[in-house]
């Protein structure tokens, strides 16, 4: 392994040394603005998306403490209504999405046993479009203009005769900065799983989580322009007077809920899907077993893509829609808990005829079966239109998305943190804390939630920012405060462990659970060139069915940074080809369409401005540029 | 994970064309984004236009067709010099690309 340079014997270090050479990440300030290997950006990625989570997390603390008691004045309604869209806002584009595609960008290359993300620059160019866009938003929230129409933003509320000022215009921008960044993620994923693949990895072989990753960014593909187009024309009405969504005029306001929710229904999916590929990664390793049902799980994945585009009218069962249409509806959001009961049934299957081993990881993965399916409950209930209509807009929604949300997705991606930390940093998260942080956390979110099923069905409105005492509403929000102060305490125990464990933690090894995935090949952190050799795969579970005759790949230059691309299906090795390496440009593309989205909050005379700095920037990304090694090896290959 | 055997890829040549090439995917992927964006506005287009009494909504008139028509042409010749530079690189040389 590459870490112990010391058992390397002569031709490996000579082999080190040169890789190291080619893909050791430029050094000094400046430099680092121009990284773009995968290993960099998504540390960053990580990271920028986990500072977000930790700001969405202050805005909703502080929202528990508003309604903590009837009548109290800590947040008044205007700031109240920044708060709670922001709260909403962040959570969604700022941080579920974006964090699952930054494990994404990590963890798959590793997992599939190659050098880079196969567009590297691309990949860049996605962190700082993201990074840019929540900077923004927050920086013009200090400044009060933060939006305030709800993370769903409706017409006519956010159209330009009920909200006037530039606070819903932010809003609209955020939603093209972050869809802009998903979907460079996206494409590059994709095209990364189906041709960087390590040679004998073919698609049969492919670890769940990669599966996950590789529905999910189709479904991005799908998803993202809707909200994107939507948002386009939204941006029209209030900056160049068009009617698209007024009715007076011509144009209607049902158009923003349809686009928007066949947006926002598969997003809920984007970010539960690749939480489901992490359950699958931590079971298996912690089970000491395969799956059970490979092919079911997959299978399951890609409907679950499928029927979650079908979805999106059960979001607005109580505005009127035709009877016929909305049944259609009801029979499809109850079809998607086929595929996910299926997983769930599979994960106990493996559990039940494993060695279960309860480190933190999989506790984390335990709370989320418990919570998900209480969410999945409430769910059902949702899809018939009758009880829908009577808690519609109520806490009992509330509490059935945030049982979803943050039992399907923050808990698996925190048994992922602890899962793939020791991999990121080289050292293991205290177990200890780690035990702490779960059960207060678990402990935490159900005082907080389940008491809002109660407060739903009582009657209380979402996004209120206050209520009378003799409502009957006073306890149970009391209650929902303090089980959101737990819940706090449990994330700052996380963020505690996480920064002590990075300097003091125990010493990893390169495979600290015995799991099976190949990113456990190479040594904790890996180093700049991911694998001294690229490995070749025999079975699902590559290193379980890895053996000490197992040949790797050699041939490949070390010189330039060089991989190997493999076909489509089979993963058989098919050319070399080399990616591109630092570079400024991207964030020079970045700046410029952030110049763009901003400026024209303010006047629609930035586009043309930005376009033309866009284009200097592609210009520049794009110059071409030979090397003399290629020339001569063009030279070579023309020789017959 | 070093071992005796090995699986040599030097013979393999160092550019593909086609469904080969990574970087002819990620086109696809973005025509696939393409597509979908231009999809959703015909849908919204069909959306309000069968909403809608009377279509154009009264004081719209409808757009001039001259600038598309000359921004559409634009874009059919270029497909001219990419398509020879597509040709000069399949035969490798490297003078025209």
């Amino acid at each position: 392994m590459a870490d112990d340079t010391h058992l390397m014997d002569a031709s490996e270090l000579h082999e080190h040394s040169l890789l190291e050479q080619t893909w050791q990440p430029p050094r000094g300030f400046f430099r680092w603005f121009t990284h773009v290997h995968h290993q960099s950006i998504g540390k960053r990625y990580i990271i920028t998306a986990f500072v977000f989570f930790f700001l969405g997390g202050i805005l909703a603390l502080l929202m528990r403490l508003q309604l903590a008691r009837p009548e109290q004045t800590l947040l008044g309604p205007d700031l109240y209504n920044q708060v709670f869209t922001m709260h909403g806002s962040t959570m969604m584009f700022l941080f579920a999405v974006p964090v699952m595609e930054a494990m994404g960008v990590y963890l798959i290359p590793l997992m599939i046993g190659t050098r880079n993300i196969v567009f590297p620059r691309l990949n860049a160019f996605s962190y700082w479009i993201y990074l840019f866009g929540g900077i923004a938003l927050y920086v013009l929230f200090v400044l009060n203009i933060g939006p305030d129409a709800g993370w769903t933003s409706y017409v006519p509320l956010a159209g330009p005769d009920y909200s006037p000022g530039k606070r819903v215009d932010i809003w609209q921008q955020l939603i093209n900065f972050t869809e802009l960044s998903a979907l460079a993620a996206s494409v590059e994923l994709i095209v990364t799983i189906f041709k960087l693949r390590a040679p004998g990895m073919s698609l049969n072989r492919l670890p769940l989580y990669v599966w996950s990753m590789l529905v999910v960014s189709f479904m991005v593909i799908f998803a993202m322009p809707a909200v994107m187009m939507t948002s386009l024309f939204a941006t029209l009405d209030r900056l160049v007077g068009t009617h698209f969504f007024n009715p007076a005029e011509g144009g209607d306001v049902l158009l923003w809920q349809h686009l928007f929710w066949f947006f926002g229904h598969p997003e809920v999916y984007i970010i539960f899907i690749p939480a489901l590929g992490m359950v699958s990664s931590i079971v298996q390793t912690f089970s000491g077993r395969p799956v059970f049902g490979y092919t079911a799980m997959v299978l399951s994945l890609i409907a679950t893509g499928f029927i979650g585009f079908g979805l999106w009218v059960h979001h607005m069962f109580a505005t009127g829609l035709p009877q016929l249409g909305l049944s259609f509806f009801t029979a499809a959001s109850m079809m998607i808990a086929i595929p996910s009961g299926i997983q769930i049934f599979c994960w106990i299957a493996t559990l039940w005829h494993g060695r279960p081993r309860l480190h933190t990881p999989l506790l984390f993965v335990l709370g989320f079966v418990c919570i998900f399916v209480l969410g999945g409950l409430t769910g059902v209930m949702l899809a018939s239109v009758p009880l829908d209509l009577q808690v519609h807009d109520t806490y009992f929604v509330v509490a059935h998305f945030h049982y979803v949300l943050i039992g399907g997705a923050l808990f698996p991606l925190f048994g992922a943190i602890y899962y793939w930390f020791p991999k990121i940093t080289g050292r293991l998260l205290s177990e200890r804390a780690g035990t702490w942080n779960f059960w207060l956390m678990f402990l935490g979110f159900n005082l907080t939630f389940f008491p809002m099923h109660q407060l739903g069905l009582q009657g209380m409105p979402r996004r209120i920012y206050t209520y009378l005492p003799d409502m009957g509403w006073s306890t149970l929000n009391l209650l929902a405060t303090a089980g959101g102060i737990i819940l706090t305490c449990g994330v700052l125990v996380f963020l505690g462990n996480v920064l002590w464990s990075r300097r003091h933690g125990q010493r990893a090894g390169s495979n600290p659970w015995d799991a099976d995935t190949l990113e456990w090949g190479t040594s904790s952190p890996p180093p700049s060139y991911n694998f001294l050799y690229l490995p070749v795969v025999h079975g699902r579970e590559a290193l379980w069915a890895h053996t000490a005759e197992a040949p790797v790949v050699t041939g490949l230059h070390s010189d330039r940074r060089e991989v190997l691309v493999t076909r489509v299906l089979d993963a058989e090795p098919d050319h070399r080809t080399e990616l591109p390496g630092p570079s400024i440009w991207p964030l020079a593309l970045a700046t410029a369409v952030t110049s763009g989205f901003i400026g024209s909050v303010f006047t629609p005379k930035a586009v043309p401005v930005s376009a033309l700095l866009s284009f200097f920037a592609l210009i520049g990304w794009g110059w071409p540029y030979w090397k003399k090694t290629e020339q001569e090896q063009l030279a070579a290959e023309q020789q017959p | 994970m070093k071992s005796s055997a090995t699986l040599n890829v030097s013979h393999l040549p160092s550019v593909a064309f086609g469904s080969r090439d990574p970087l002819w995917w990620g086109v696809m992927g973005f025509i696939l984004i393409e597509v979908t964006i231009l999809a959703i506005g015909i849908v919204s287009y069909f959306y309000l236009r069968t909403l809608a009494p009377l279509w154009p909504p009264p004081p719209t008139a409808l757009p001039a067709l001259l600038l598309p028509t000359v921004n559409m042409l634009l874009m059919l010749v270029s497909v001219v010099p990419m398509y020879w530079v597509d040709r000069a690189a399949r035969r490798k040389e490297r003078r025209i690309v």
